[in-house]
């Protein structure tokens, strides 16, 4: 790919690809901006920048990722997400063809997650001023009636669910990227969980907190609602589940994986006496097989996260800052 | 009328007020001035302060001199006299020409010391068998012995600010404590048969007995049975099983979730343990101290033919403490018993009632407890003999709450230590007291067991911080509760290097406030360059350090998780990035798996998760996981102890150093990679290992020493726990005219990291 500087090149990217890749009414009417019929309600709006390396690994690449993240983000907030903005930063030299694959990768996931792309940019910068591609994607979606989601309601009595196992994007990105030669190879379980929500709101009636734990993993994701929400929370480290894979994986590694990214994994935070009934609106979902009730919430004014060993012991799960620092003397 | 004669004695009669500091609290001080008085027929009075013991004689020039110089000379054993002042004063003696002990007075913000608990003193080993009212009293005590710190709640030392406020002394025992002459008097947690705490025992049929006897005969049935006793310690809830009974031990193993690490052994007396263990005189000396701890000690035969310390050539062993110990023990049925905290290993000890009961009932086949509470909790204490000194690994009953008297005023400032063995430490005045042994943070009930004994320790020694100090680890959990502490009370915070807390720490237990150079070896402290150090030599003082040189960094394979495994630092050690063929041992690639090592060596070749390390710890690991003696640490430490028991101390050879960087040990591990191939044996090779450390570390101290002009040496880290390497390195240092110094009464682990961030903190502020 050449450096167009707002040129002829953008121009032909977007007629030649992005336009018959993203079709749909609205990003046809080839506007400055794409106009939107308002709904009643409330509007969520949320955006998120994608980084990764490699662009394409087992199970995803940086396109899937762009569309699943954002439409997660807004499912977070018990949102129905439907129009989303998709602006691309590329370095000049970028493949076309791998350019090509990352855009239907998007379609194909957009359209899985039932959005719509309707607005975009394109800029073309020189080698070395950003690292082959960046995407940046903005969501909009409308409030589900009567639901209330944030971290705040957690509370005393609500019980914590994973939605499958956990560890797999990060696992798959640092093996792919240093390509440390596991014998299994782990997929990333980059995914939309768009049914798995919808599901659990209209199966059942009180919802307290759902977080997509990215970056940082569990860990950071509960500490934080930990801290929000004013609230302790005890995981059992025995019902947390994680394949084979990823589990030997961060046995070499020296990692938890509780720290490590997910990139298609819901954590939903409900009253206890809901937990049965959610677990089973949540398994009958294709990403939601694994799905399982790892912890709960108690009032305690600590506002920390601990986890019972499998010896019956209990550790303090703190956030980690970067690379963890060996500790032991 | 006055007779003209008597008035002229008056004249020559002053008033004095004599103030003494030190530990003189709970130590039958007050009984032993008030007989010393009567004897010597002045008059006046005694009473404890909040900060020692106050005095007022009536008395000739000369009398008063002979009294302080037998107060010296006389002083009860336990007793430490630090300060004692004399005044002539105007306060009014009230003539009625006698001396009395007159109640507690409080005072100022300063604190007097609090005496550690105290084992059974012999006199009361005499007393249970005549005194009546005390006839097999299993919790007697006297002036001179009985618990202290574990029942203390506030100060003054009185009853009252004790968890034996409970009990109501009966006329007899309060007419012994009324009775000046008496060995019980003001003895505050006195008690006997009828007034005093008892045990309690519920029998198969669910009915308690409070019968000591039975209690006791109960026990031991269940001991010789091969049972194990749930059974209240002085600090909390101990385990006991017999010593010699494999099944037992194993069974003990999984109740305390303890797979592998050592259990210290309680015997009757000195000629029972010298069955077992060698014990010389220095040794014997810590062994029968009124402290009572666990002595580490060489093994003579083996007690347990496996299951109790397998893999060691030494066992922890401790004498009797409590009475119930001596009746145990005594009739010699039982050869020894193990004894052990009661938890869950890594957790505190439990101290209440109900949670052992709630533990312990179903697991274990008896639990005895008593109805006194214990409020400060302490594990037993473990030491051993370095060059014919005392050092302490574990430090707890009968040494806290026991100040290291410093030269800098360190009033106001609290440290809260570093993450593993962690204790804590406060400043008052010019003493640095440090908590007991709390264990590793990252357990949440040792978190709890952390802020509970602060509290205590805040309450007692009527503390309040006015600063606040934490490691440099971004990453403690101690320094998280540091940075909390400091945001809510609006006290600064200062972090201090850890290397340079591990060298203050033994300045401050010496009072050398000058330039030293500190050899620290140890696991891992945070770096200033964000390294992981631990093999370092700095120049320093208080106020600044400055690190000379270190161990040759070598990736960490797995950061964090290498500290478990043993077996990642062979392959940081032995990989060539270069691609010469890598020398493993062929049983090392069996065990380990060539996928495995092809991966961990990925992983440093494209520097993922492999943060860099001087660590002298890991060396240790990497020459024991070579050798195949461990792999995968079960406890702390365990490689490098299991490698550590195997050498062969007779064995003087050692490997040439490498002249170019002595502390870069590539070379070395290649040679015992190497020699070990070979089949050279491991206890030759270990003892290889350690001398040429040893030279190499020498010879790098000694071209600094001679470099910088000091020749004062530091040596700090809990790699100095290791009594092989101390031993060689003390006589290489002082042959070569170097004075060394050596953490003694404090810990040379990280539970010492508290004294060392409270020196530097105060003479920061000093500096100011
Ligand atoms: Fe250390
Ligand atoms: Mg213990
Ligand atoms: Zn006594
Ligand atoms: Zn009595």
């Amino acid at each position: 790919l050449g450096h167009g500087g707002g040129g002829k090149l953008t121009q032909s990217l977007l007629s030649d690809l992005f336009f018959p890749a993203f079709a749909n009414p609205f990003l046809n009417q080839q506007h400055d901006g794409a106009i939107l019929p308002v709904h009643d309600g409330r509007l969520a709006y949320t955006t998120d920048s994608f980084v990764v390396d490699p662009l394409f690994f087992p199970g995803g690449n940086i396109g899937d990722l762009a569309i699943n993240g954002t439409v997660n983000d807004l499912l977070c907030c018990g949102v129905i997400p439907h129009y989303l903005s998709a602006g691309f930063i590329i370095e000049e030299g970028l493949p076309f063809d791998i350019l090509k694959k990352i855009i239907s990768s998007m379609a194909k996931a957009a359209q899985e997650a039932n959005v719509v792309i309707v607005t975009g940019d394109t800029k073309v910068v020189e080698r070395g001023k950003c690292d082959k591609i960046f995407i940046n994607t903005s969501g909009i979606g409308v409030v589900r009636p009567d639901t209330q989601i944030s971290p705040l309601n957690a509370q005393p009595g609500d019980v914590i669910i994973v939605s499958g196992q956990i560890g797999a994007h990060g696992i798959c990105i640092l093996s792919t990227r240093d390509n440390l030669g596991f014998e299994t190879t782990v997929k990333s379980d980059t995914a939309s969980l768009v049914d798995i929500v919808e599901n659990l709101l209209s199966g059942v009636p009180e919802v307290h907190v759902i977080r997509d734990p990215t970056r940082g993993g569990l860990s950071s994701t509960l500490n934080e609602i930990a801290s929000t929400a004013h609230v302790s929370i005890e995981l059992e480290e025995e019902q947390i589940p994680v394949s084979e894979a990823v589990c030997s994986a961060c046995e070499l590694l020296g990692l938890d994986p509780l720290y490590i990214a997910n990139e298609g994994i819901m954590l939903f935070i409900l009253p206890g006496k809901y937990a049965e009934e959610a677990l089973q609106l949540i398994r009958n979902s294709p990403h939601g097989k694994n799905a399982a009730i790892i912890g709960r919430v108690i009032g305690d004014e600590k506002a920390e996260l601990s986890m019972k060993t499998s010896f019956g012991r209990k550790r303090i799960i703190d956030m980690v800052s970067g690379e963890q620092l060996p500790r032991i003397c | 009328m006055i007779s003209p004669f008597f008035k002229i004695i008056l004249r020559m009669l002053h008033n004095y007020q004599i103030y003494i500091k030190g530990l003189v609290q709970g130590v039958g001080f007050r009984p032993f001035i008030y007989k010393m008085a009567s004897e010597m027929e002045l008059t006046g009075s005694v009473y404890n302060t909040s900060d020692g013991i106050y005095i007022l004689i009536q008395s000739s020039e000369t009398n008063k001199n002979t009294f302080i110089d037998k107060i010296i000379t006389n002083k009860p054993a336990i007793a430490e006299i630090e300060e004692i002042s004399v005044k002539e004063t105007n306060r009014i003696i009230p003539e009625n020409n006698k001396f009395s002990i007159v109640t507690s007075d409080f005072g100022n913000n300063s604190i007097t010391r609090i005496s550690p608990d105290i084992a059974i003193c012999n006199d009361c080993l005499n007393d249970v068998k005549k005194q009546v009212h005390r006839l097999h009293y299993p919790f007697i005590n006297c002036t001179h012995c009985g618990p202290r710190f574990s029942i203390i709640k506030s100060l003054p030392y009185d009853r009252d600010s004790t968890t034996m406020n409970s009990f109501k002394m009966c006329p007899i025992c309060q007419t012994e404590y009324n009775d000046t002459k008496d060995r019980r008097f003001h003895a505050q947690p006195i008690a006997c048969n009828t007034c005093g705490p008892v045990y309690r025992m519920k029998n198969s049929q669910g009915i308690y007995t409070e019968d000591y006897n039975t209690i006791l005969s109960s026990i031991k049935e269940c001991i010789i049975k091969g049972g194990i006793v749930t059974l209240k310690g002085i600090g909390g809830y101990n385990l006991i099983c017999n010593a010699t009974n494999p099944n037992a031990i194993k069974r003990l193993r999984k109740i305390k979730m303890r797979p592998q690490k050592p259990f210290a052994v309680m015997f009757y007396d000195k000629s029972q343990a010298e069955k077992y263990v060698f014990i010389n005189n220095d040794e014997l000396q810590l062994l029968t101290s009124w402290r009572r701890p666990i002595v580490l000690l060489r093994e003579r035969q083996k007690i347990c033919s496996n299951g109790l310390n397998d893999g060691y050539r030494t066992l922890g062993v401790m004498l009797p403490y409590m009475l119930i110990h001596h009746d145990l023990l005594e009739s010699k049925e039982i050869e020894a018993i193990v004894i052990t905290s009661a938890n869950s290993d890594g957790e505190p000890i439990i101290t209440q009632n109900n949670e052992a009961r709630c533990k312990f009932e179903q697991t274990t086949d008896l639990v005895i407890e008593y109805n006194r509470d214990i409020y400060n909790r302490e594990d037993d204490s473990v030491t051993h003999v370095i060059s014919g000194k005392s050092r302490i690994i574990r430090r707890s009953r009968g040494y806290v709450p026991e100040p290291i008297r410093s030269d800098l005023h360190v009033e106001g400032i609290f440290a809260v230590g570093a993450d593993l063995n962690n204790a804590f430490a406060i400043g008052k005045n010019k003493d640095i007291i440090l908590s007991q042994y709390i264990g590793n943070m990252q357990e949440k009930e040792n978190q709890i067991f952390f802020e509970t004994s602060m509290f205590h320790f805040f309450q007692i020694f009527r503390f309040s911080p006015k600063q606040i100090i934490c490691d440099s680890h971004p990453e403690y959990f101690s320094t998280a509760i540091a940075t909390k502490y400091s945001i809510q009370h609006s006290v600064p915070l200062l972090h201090v290097q850890h290397h340079h807390a591990h060298a203050a720490a033994v300045m401050a237990e010496y009072n050398l406030n000058e330039d030293v150079l500190a050899v620290c070896l140890d696991g891992t402290g945070y770096g200033d360059d964000g390294c992981s150090w631990g093999g370092e030599i700095i120049k320093c003082n208080y106020t600044s350090y400055n690190r000379l040189t270190h161990i040759e960094y070598m990736p960490l394979p797995g950061g964090n998780a290498v500290s478990k495994e043993p077996w990642r630092m062979v392959i940081s050690y032995l990989h060539d990035k270069s691609g010469i063929r890598t020398l493993y041992p062929d049983d090392f690639i069996e065990r380990i798996g060539k996928k495995k090592i092809n991966i961990i060596e990925m992983m440093m070749d494209r520097n993922v998760l492999s943060p860099l390390s001087s660590s002298a710890g890991r060396l240790f690991d990497t020459v024991s996981s070579l050798m195949g003696i461990c792999d995968i640490n079960t406890y702390q430490s365990e490689a490098a102890i299991k490698l550590e028991q195997l050498a062969d101390i007779e064995c003087k050879e050692f490997y040439p150093i490498n002249r170019s960087n002595p502390l870069d040990f590539k070379n070395l591990v290649k040679q015992i990679a190497k020699d070990y191939q070979l089949g050279v044996p491991i206890s030759v090779l270990s003892s290889r290992f350690h001398n040429t450390l040893v030279y190499s570390l020498a010879h790098t101290i000694h071209y600094f020493s001679k470099k910088t002009n000091i020749n004062k040496i530091i040596l700090s880290g809990g790699v100095f726990q290791n009594k092989l390497l101390s031993n060689l390195l003390i006589k290489q240092l002082t042959a070569k005219k170097l004075h060394v110094f050596f953490p003694s009464k404090i810990p040379c682990n990280d539970g010492s990291i508290a004294i060392g961030q409270i020196a530097i903190a105060a003479a920061l502020k000093k500096n100011k």
